[in-house]
């Protein structure tokens, strides 16, 4: 499986671009020319230089500093989103398709309330509920998510289980755990890497908006979302800003939607190579 | 080796909730060593009857006893089942897992061989000798089942059916998928096999023309009733409505 992805270019490009990106973020203190949070208020809206290769911002921080230590919550926030959904979604999901019956009753009604509720105004809730914290952002999002992600699974699940292989497996006195490991999890985990690729891209997006809109990522700490939020005012003023940040959101989520799509092409185990 | 008893079977209508009677009172036996052809049309209950048989569907009611045992009482009884039955399904593809290569397909099989007669040394030539039986050669080992044609992929799965040294092997439409050729020829492997290994064999189908050529016995079902079973030479003499219907569509064919 990973000499097809290795031999698949457009995997290794997306890939390397967004390895490249967290490298640049994981690297930021050294990478980063100035320190993000260093305010000089008589250098606000400081055009391109060579010292701030894009300007300065309202408090005459360096954009291209914050833009960069921005990677760490946004990436990693993402990142802990899609974790924690993937793990409660998928443990949701395998115990309702693989046990069915009463389980796959109560866990599935569970899910249909859940997805019954519209996701925002969700969010909102829970953020209110909790409080404005990063903490309680990545609680909110997974809360939502997880429902999707368990009814997914829970299709692949039943689909898997009723394949001609797992019955062969099963008339051959395989015990359940081979079976669950060996047959289930590796045909639905090409299917679940395509999908959690798609959604760190919403995942970015969602927490974004929600920093921007000031329930997430607070200021100072250079976040994309909560970014675009302090530069909102400068917009006509000082448009570079409002664009660092925005483009990048845009281009970061982009990267992670192709990711998505090589991945499945990649992983077809049907596809030639 | 096989004695089925008012063996039945009901399924729920998922619409209604109704109790559906999908097999009536089945009584027949098969003696090790024999080819049974059960012969029916779609729905005719051929498919329940065969995962009854290999131990996947517990039946409402009635007696099936395997060597004298009954699978269903409990876990032991089932395991002495799983070791003795093997199946091969229709849907060749489907039958094997798309990321495993042939060898590991076969590799899984003889896994489970090695849990019931201890350890094997040779896994490899194992697997070898497998493929050879079943007319193919190594360099097959390391493709993947979508880098095979059917017959050869049926091949595959008959090699992994035969990895665990089974007594029985159940082919639930084995062939019916492939075309006329490798029908012939796959039906002169198992023949072959049969004689050598000293197999049972039994043949789910609705092609006719296979169960003359294969099998010693023939039963008919048709609604879930077995309508008869009668000897292969004799099948021209059947009294049976559905079985003559049958034989005279054959004969356009």
């Amino acid at each position: 499986m990973l000499r097809r992805l290795l031999n698949h270019k457009g995997f290794l490009l997306t890939m390397g671009f967004i390895l490249f990106i967290t490298l640049i973020g994981i690297f930021a203190p050294v990478v980063a020319p100035h320190d993000p949070y260093v305010q000089d208020i008589m250098n606000k809206y400081a055009p391109f230089s060579w010292q701030f290769p894009l300007g300065t911002d309202n408090l005459g921080r360096c954009i291209l500093s914050r833009l960069i230590w921005g990677i760490r919550p946004t990436l990693g926030l993402a990142f802990l989103t899609m974790l924690g959904t993937i793990a409660l979604g998928g443990i949701m999901g395998l115990l309702s398709g693989y046990f069915r019956g009463p389980v796959d009753e109560i866990i599935m009604r569970i899910v249909d309330i859940m997805l019954s509720f519209p996701s925002q105004i969700m969010v909102f809730a829970v953020v209110a509920l909790l409080g404005v914290d990063v903490r309680n952002v990545i609680l909110a999002n997974v809360f939502i998510k997880w429902a999707w992600y368990a009814r997914m699974i829970r299709t692949s699940v039943i689909q898997h289980t009723d394949k001609n292989f797992v019955l062969y497996s099963r008339v051959i006195g395989n015990s359940e755990r081979f079976i669950l490991f060996k047959h289930i999890l590796p045909s639905i985990a090409s299917e679940l890497a395509v999908l959690a690729s798609l959604d760190i891209g919403w995942a970015i997006i969602n927490i974004s908006t929600l920093s921007f809109l000031g329930l997430g990522v607070q200021a100072p700490i250079p976040e994309w979302g909560a970014m675009l939020n302090e530069a909102k005012n400068a917009l006509t003023t000082n448009p570079i800003q409002m664009l660092a940040p925005g483009i990048a959101t845009v281009v970061l989520v982009t990267a992670f939607n192709f990711l998505g799509d090589v991945l499945r092409d990649a992983l077809d185990p049907k596809e030639e190579m | 080796m096989i004695k089925v008893s008012n063996l039945c079977m009901d399924f729920r209508s998922e619409l209604n909730g109704k109790k559906q009677r999908v097999l009536k009172n089945l009584n027949f036996n098969v003696r090790a060593g024999d080819c049974l052809g059960v012969l029916g049309e779609s729905g005719s209950g051929k498919s329940t009857l065969g995962r009854i048989l290999i131990g996947l569907l517990k039946p409402t009611s009635g007696e099936y006893l395997f060597e004298n045992i009954n699978p269903y009482q409990d876990k032991h009884n089932k395991h002495h089942l799983s070791e003795h039955v093997s199946v091969v399904f229709q849907d060749y593809v489907a039958s094997v897992n798309p990321r495993f290569t042939v060898a590991e397909i076969i590799k899984e099989s003889l896994n489970m061989l090695a849990k019931k007669q201890g350890k094997l040394k040779y896994i490899d030539e194992e697997i070898s000798k497998l493929l050879k039986m079943v007319g193919l050669d190594d360099t097959y080992k390391n493709r993947f089942p979508h880098q095979l044609s059917g017959g050869q992929l049926q091949r595959v799965c008959i090699g992994r059916a035969l990895a665990l040294k089974p007594s029985l092997i159940l082919f639930d439409e084995a062939i019916s998928s492939l075309d006329a050729h490798t029908q012939v020829q796959i039906m002169d492997l198992l023949k072959k096999l049969q004689e050598q290994l000293n197999l049972t064999y039994i043949f789910i189908t609705h092609d006719l023309m296979s169960v003359t050529y294969m099998c010693d016995k023939v039963m008919f079902l048709y609604n879930g009733e077995i309508t008869e079973c009668i000897k292969v030479d004799n099948i021209a003499q059947t009294t049976d409505d559905y079985a003559k219907k049958l034989l005279s569509t054959a004969i356009y064919i």
